[in-house]
């Protein structure tokens, strides 16, 4: 654990210090901006009810945070690779799957930051409608567990990848798809194997319950079988990213 | 005391091309052992699989008295420059002491103080907290090695440190390198393609070439087995040259003569397997032995290049 | 359909189900269909979702098929304008065949997306769509709520990417320092 911590400290160091993550977060607060004030004037969108523009909201935040933390992850060790900082890691008696998992551990914080920025936009819309403290822990849930099978994705596509370019543009991909389901026309949402696939897929699964919670205002445990995809998926995620990553080499297909 | 490597039957493919073949080798503790070999002789490779970063495809080793199948035990005892290490570049050289220090277990404290010796030792001690951006290539090399040093490894492995240096930065990694093994004791492997690197620290060199060894043993006597052939000059007055070329035609040391353009000089070739400390001063005793007046009498020394370039001349 | 032309239905409609009791039958219709309905009056506020239950029943003695029931939405007012597919996504429902003297449920839930005041119904037809025979009104009353105003948002939008642009500044100095 101490190794695990001893990582996870490094990359966020790395990733917060020096990295990425600030001007990520900045990108994303912008994007936030935007769309809170469009929510907000925009009289053509006054059929937007206030708590769909709280639900559009944490849906955008979630969204974005999680194309944010794939586009880290995804990088976290093709990108070590590439730039020949991966063999002295290597080299080190450190588990690899410690490896992975700080890094892991790191990328994941992109989104926790990206929560608390939400936090202010999610507050002014919501203010009024009595979904505020419900729509922050169902934000926070489920978009941990919507990221957290992302990010698992991305650091597993990146450990047996041979270049960063590749592992992006698979993570990217495996993101589209994982989205696809949400713009499914709705006469193709019903029906036994689109209701399987709208429940399997974690990202259309996920922001469906936090519409049904925040948008519909119903009981948070009535549609609790909408999280059992999400949890199976983000836990398997996470445990076979630590699989690949105890198999993590210098040239990905040679184990070492 | 076990040999600091030991390997047998060491072998590594890559598809068709064999990058390692059936490797023998053994060094024993605290030689400054010197790898040398052409670009693509498989020196990398063999330095990987010595770290445990490549599986080889056959054969069995030892590093530290460690058996290959305890890949993390011989990860603690060993330090390793990597041949293209990178650097994080937002930290400062400290702080990538103190990380690595801490992958090795040691506690903060301890990582600190490991972190602030070996910027001493490499002598990057003033620029300790300064991110490593900021660094010339040869301040990151002897950062890469005082890397290499943070678990006090038995066998230090360094795989081109001087690459893309000048002349100035080698001279500092060099003695870097020289004082790693006599103050610290450690066993160290220093690949490289530069031959003068290897004749002024190595006490050993390895060559090898297409992945197979083809010289080992010490400097003079790799240069000696390898170097051939080897030649020298003779100066007599005018009037002794015709002399000296009888006396020096029916020398056993002497392969081959010619005089030279310069008329007052006679070319020497030496017979294989001498070495020019032994065929000296026999040259010197039969001419002065047919009382000819010699004005000088130069051997060539044998040199590592020569013997590189010999036994790698098929690549 | 243009603005005009949905105001003008929207005007017939109003004719139509204002005179309709609430057990209606509209005349052509289908006798034996009667259509009944557990509210007539709602109101919520924009935005909000209200649901309410019709019920058809079959008055004959021969068992009904190929129902089709309806939902529209009509606005009192000329100019509000209405989408019917803004207020609900499951507008039609197919109904399973309907035995004699037998009735069934039907649920419908509707998103109020405009302020003012509107009417719902119910109408049911065949599958020939010979006839149609219209439920009940249901008299909706919507009430605008807005707490959003660009004014309230942009501090927000403002302050929270200086906040972090202010620390990212912050951390590349120090990093340029440390060179």
């Amino acid at each position: 654990m101490t190794r695990l911590r001893v990582v996870a400290a490094q990359e966020l160091r790395d990733l917060w210090l020096t990295g990425r993550g600030l001007p990520l977060i900045l990108a994303y607060a912008v994007l936030l901006s935007v769309t809170s004030y469009l929510v907000a004037s925009n009289r053509a969108l006054n059929f937007l009810e206030q708590r769909e523009a709280v639900g559009l909201t944490l849906q955008v935040g979630v969204g974005v945070a999680a194309l944010l933390v794939l586009v880290v992850a995804a990088d976290a060790i093709s990108g070590e690779r590439e730039r020949g900082t991966l063999e002295s890691l290597l080299l080190t008696p450190a588990p690899r799957w410690v490896l992975l998992a700080g890094k892991g551990l790191a990328a994941m914080s992109l989104w926790l930051v990206a929560y608390v920025v939400s936090v202010p936009y999610v507050w002014y819309l919501a203010r009024g409608t009595g979904v505020l403290g419900r729509a922050l822990v169902a934000g926070l849930g489920v978009g941990t567990l919507i990221v957290l099978f992302l990010c698992s994705l991305g650091l597993a596509i990146s450990t047996v990848t041979g270049s960063n370019r590749v592992a992006l543009s698979v993570s990217f991909f495996l993101l589209l798809a994982a989205f696809f389901p949400t713009q499914l026309p709705t006469a193709a949402q019903s029906g036994g194997v689109a209701d399987v696939l709208l429940r399997v897929d974690p990202v259309t699964a996920g922001l469906h319950y936090l519409s049904e919670l925040v948008v519909r205002g119903r009981p948070a445990g009535e549609d609790l079988g909408w999280l059992v995809g999400p949890i199976v998926l983000a836990v398997a995620a996470a445990a076979a990213a630590c699989t690949v990553g105890a198999r993590m080499s210098l040239r990905p297909g040679r184990r070492a | 005391m076990p040999p600091a490597i030991a390997c047998t039957g060491l072998s590594k493919s890559y598809g068709p091309r064999q990058a390692v073949q059936p490797l023998e080798l053994e060094v024993e503790p605290g030689t400054l052992l010197g790898f040398l070999g052409p670009n693509g002789a498989g020196k990398t490779s063999v330095i990987r699989i010595l770290t445990t970063i490549l599986t080889p495809d056959a054969g069995a080793f030892t590093v530290a008295g460690v058996p290959h199948d305890r890949p993390a035990e011989i990860r603690r005892r060993v330090g390793v420059l990597p041949e293209s290490a990178g650097y994080a570049e937002g930290q400062t050289g400290e702080q990538v002491l103190t990380f690595f220090a801490r992958l090795y277990g040691q506690s903060g404290t301890q990582a600190s103080a490991t972190a602030r010796e070996l910027l001493d030792l490499v002598g990057l001690a003033e620029r300790a907290r300064t991110l490593v951006a900021g660094y010339s290539r040869g301040m990151r090399q002897r950062l890469g090695i005082a890397r290499a040093l943070v678990n006090r490894p038995e066998v230090v492995f360094l795989d081109e440190p001087t690459l893309g240096l000048d002349p100035a930065g080698q001279r500092q990694v060099l003695q870097v390198i020289g004082g790693i093994a006599r103050q610290r004791g450690s066993t160290v492997v220093l690949s490289t393609h530069l031959l003068a690197e290897v004749e002024e620290v190595c006490d050993r060199v390895v060559i090898l070439n297409a992945g197979r060894v083809v010289a080992d043993g010490g400097i003079d006597e790799v240069a000696r087995v390898a170097a051939a052939p080897r030649q020298g000059r003779v100066r007599l007055p005018a009037d002794s040259v015709a002399a000296g070329l009888r006396v020096l035609s029916a020398s056993p040391e002497v392969a081959r003569i010619a005089r030279s353009e310069a008329r007052d000089e006679i070319v020497v070739e030496l017979r294989e397997g001498l070495t020019p400390a032994e065929a000296g001063p026999r040259i010197l005793r039969a001419l002065l032995d047919a009382d000819l007046p010699v004005l000088a009498v130069e051997l060539d020394r044998g040199r590592l290049s020569d013997a590189f370039l010999t036994l790698t001349a098929d690549t | 359909m243009s603005r005009p032309a949905r105001a003008v239905l929207a005007g017939l409609a109003v004719t139509v189900v204002t005179v309709a009791p609430a057990r209606a039958e509209t005349p052509g219709a289908l006798q034996p269909v009667e259509i009944s309905q557990d509210t007539t009056t709602t109101r919520a506020d924009i935005g909000a979702q209200f649901t309410f239950t019709t019920t058809v029943r079959n008055a004959g003695d021969q068992p009904l098929s190929g129902l089709v029931a309806h939902l529209n939405i009509v606005s009192l007012h000329a100019d509000v304008t209405v989408d019917p597919e803004d207020w609900s996504t499951h507008r039609t429902q197919y109904l399973a065949a309907v035995p004699p003297h037998a009735s069934t449920r039907l649920s419908w839930s509707v998103h109020a997306v405009n302020d003012g005041r509107f009417v719902v119904y119910v109408a049911v037809t065949t599958a020939a769509a010979d006839t149609l025979t219209a439920g009940p009104a249901l008299h909706a009353v919507v009430s605008p709520q807005r707490h959003l105003d660009a004014g309230g948002v942009l501090p927000v939008a403002v302050a929270v990417p200086a906040v972090v642009l202010v620390l990212l500044i912050a951390v590349r100095r120090r990093r340029r320092r440390m060179i």
